[in-house]
């Protein structure tokens, strides 16, 4: 066995460390700093403990936007992830359309966020929007300025709209990389198009899915800018969601010390979430 | 077990014929390799008379039964996939069991069956396991038990074989033919690697371009090829091939350098002076004394194999390699006994054995023949 007389190896690593530090490690810390202390300005800091986080964790307000939260990544998932497997299934495998059909799904993911918020905004307006007008020639009473349900729907279908593309791009890709070999044992064996699905296709996308949607729930989970342009978190309190509230609190009432607690425990149930469901769904892999 | 009648069969993509009208007979408990170079439509012959792939033109009969429209389900064939195509998320019992839960057979009945092919498969105690949990071996295994269990009229194998290492290649090859052997299942095999084709096959088809160069016995493909292409694709080294052309006189055949060789075995006279391309194995080139020479070859690389020894050169006198016309391949291999003491830079006295040429045509690549 031959071991290094050195360390030199050591420096090869230093720039990685430079860059984690800066981009996650030094702001992070900066955060936790805030979140055990308090301040009044003039950068003197006393120290509160835990307080801010048993404030956070008592608070009504956190209580409601993380169940606000849970409740529209539930439903963006359950809608993005079999949709968006819906659509990879229906796309051409071959062909000429391959490319306009990719191209296709791949406009919404290319439209900055922001304008996103301002299109669907002006999209659902009750009075001149295409999507509210439509609506309410229907008969159904829609203002998603005024009505909880409205800007609810409004959201979600925003989000479907923005990002379903991702699952449908990740779940075609992984279509694409079955054998065909496979769809032929299968008609020889005369499985039905059902069990295709259920027996070849979805374990076979069992991975990709999994990165779909841990991205789908991340994203979702830290969504800010698309409702903060299109209801502003309302009406009411009715959207806020967790990033929404946090800026509130943050820069709207400048209480650094629980939003940096909240921010905390937003990071860290986010983190948490990720690796128990990854783990979950990879227990059997690479064996 | 079946016979199968295969008349006309053609494929095409479009305006893109890519099978051109293959015919062939297959009788009950045939084992025919089907093989070819890619692209050359083997694999797409083979989902044809899976059922796979539409056939364009000609037919397809199954025990007498036209199966050009019926599903490959219901063709009562059982194929085996270079991939495998193994359910990823079913044990090894439901892989084999699945297509005959399909069927609606009785459990007791599936269960006697997928027990009964994996004891002749040797797989009983991979039976609970995931394919992911087995090595390639065993996954070509359960591919064939899955399509044994189906106890089938037909297997149809489409390079089962390729994804294997070379040592377990072998070994494979040999249960694939001890197993049919005492099934007797009517049986299609592709491939491209020409030693599987040789080794397993009843009967080679020989395939190019959507053409079946030959439909033969490997011995009667490897003694007498029907084309250049044949007698190039079959046979490792591959056929040596030298232009010449028959003399006037009928009575000899000259190779480009101007030496002259008597062609034992063939009837010269009716091709007296057509051009050709002289095919000689590198087995039936043997050295001898300078002056019985039919040529003499420049030896530029030598490859030992042990039991052989290869000489690799280009006959003296012809300049550098490539610069003659109309030879395929300047390159003359010559198959030496393991002991030959041979050297690069040596020069090679060789005669061919008597009654081992091949004559081809020089424009039309076939066989010459003694009409």
């Amino acid at each position: 066995m031959l071991k290094t007389a050195n360390q030199k190896a050591w420096y090869f690593v230093v720039p990685v460390v430079v860059l984690v530090a800066f981009n996650a490690l030094i702001p992070l810390m900066t955060v936790v700093n805030y979140s055990v202390q308090e301040t009044f300005g003039d950068n003197v800091f006393f120290w509160e403990g835990v307080k801010w986080f048993e404030e956070v964790l008592n608070s009504d307000r956190f209580h409601d936007s993380f169940l606000r939260q849970l409740a529209f990544t539930g439903m963006i998932l359950v809608i993005e992830v079999p949709l968006g497997i819906g659509v990879a299934l229906s796309m051409p495998r071959k062909g000429p359309w391959v490319s306009v059909c990719l191209v296709l799904m791949a406009l919404p993911l290319l439209i900055p966020w922001n304008v996103v918020g301002a299109m669907w905004n002006i999209f659902a307006l009750p009075d001149i929007g295409l999507l509210g007008r439509s609506i309410n020639a229907l008969g159904i009473d829609y203002n998603f300025t005024q009505q909880p349900e409205s800007a609810w729907m409004t959201t979600v279908l925003m989000d479907v709209w923005h990002w379903t593309s991702l699952v449908v791009l990740l779940a075609y890709a992984g279509l694409c990389s079955i054998p065909d070999a496979y769809y032929q044992a299968a008609k020889i064996d005369g499985a039905s198009a059902w069990s295709v699905f259920w027996r070849i296709q979805l374990p076979k996308l069992k991975r990709v899915l999994t990165i779909a949607i841990l991205l789908r729930f991340m994203d979702s989970f830290m969504i800010y800018t698309e409702p903060f342009v299109l209801t502003g978190g309302g009406p009411g309190n009715t959207t806020t969601f967790l990033s929404i509230d946090l800026v509130k609190i943050a820069l709207g009432q400048f209480d650094l010390g629980p939003a940096a607690a909240m921010s905390l425990i937003y990071f860290l149930v986010v983190l948490l979430v990720c690796w128990v469901f990854y783990t979950l769904m990879m227990r059997h892999e690479g064996q | 077990m079946a016979t199968i009648a295969i008349q006309q069969l053609r494929k095409s993509y479009g305006t893109t014929e890519v099978i051109h009208g293959i015919d062939v007979e297959i009788d009950t408990g045939e084992f025919i390799v089907i093989v070819g170079p890619s692209g050359c439509g083997k694999s797409t012959f083979l989902r044809m008379v899976a059922g796979l792939e539409a056939v364009t033109a000609g037919t397809i009969h199954i025990d007498g039964k036209q199966v050009n429209d019926v599903e490959p389900k219901d063709r009562d064939i059982a194929m085996v996939f270079q991939t495998y195509a193994l359910y990823p998320h079913m044990t090894v019992y439901n892989n084999m069991a699945y297509g005959l839960k399909i069927a609606g057979l009785p459990s007791t009945e599936i269960d006697e069956r997928v027990q009964r092919a994996a004891k002749m498969l040797e797989l009983s105690e991979f039976l609970p396991r995931k394919p992911r949990q087995l090595s390639g071996g065993q996954r070509q295994r359960v591919a064939m038990g899955r399509a044994i269990v189906r106890d089938p009229r037909v297997f149809l194998f489409d390079e089962p074989l390729s994804n294997l290492d070379a040592k377990l290649r072998v070994q494979m090859r040999l249960e694939i033919k001890q197993l049919q052997r005492s099934l007797g299942t009517t049986s299609l095999y592709v491939t491209h690697d020409q030693v599987e084709a040789m080794t397993l096959a009843d009967r080679l088809i020989v395939m190019n371009e959507g053409l079946a160069e030959q439909i033969d016995t490997p011995m009667q493909v490897y003694e007498h090829p029907a084309s250049v292409f044949v007698a190039d694709f079959i046979g490792s080294p591959a056929m040596n091939f030298m232009a010449g052309r028959v003399t006037p006189d009928g009575r000899e055949l000259a190779f480009e350098s101007g030496a002259a060789v008597r062609a034992e075995g063939w009837s010269l006279a009716p091709h007296a002076g057509r051009k050709v391309t002289i095919g000689v194995r590198p087995e039936n080139l043997q050295p001898v004394a300078a002056d019985a020479a039919d040529l003499t070859l420049q030896v530029v690389a030598i490859e030992t194999l042990g039991a052989d020894t290869l000489a690799h050169g280009f006959p003296a006198g012809w300049g550098e390699a490539g610069t003659t016309p109309d030879t395929m391949k300047n390159n003359i291999a010559v198959r030496l006994p393991g002991n030959a003491r041979i050297r690069e830079g040596d020069q090679l006295s060789l005669r061919v054995v008597e009654g081992t040429l091949h004559l081809f045509d020089a424009a039309n690549r076939k066989r010459l023949t003694d009409d």
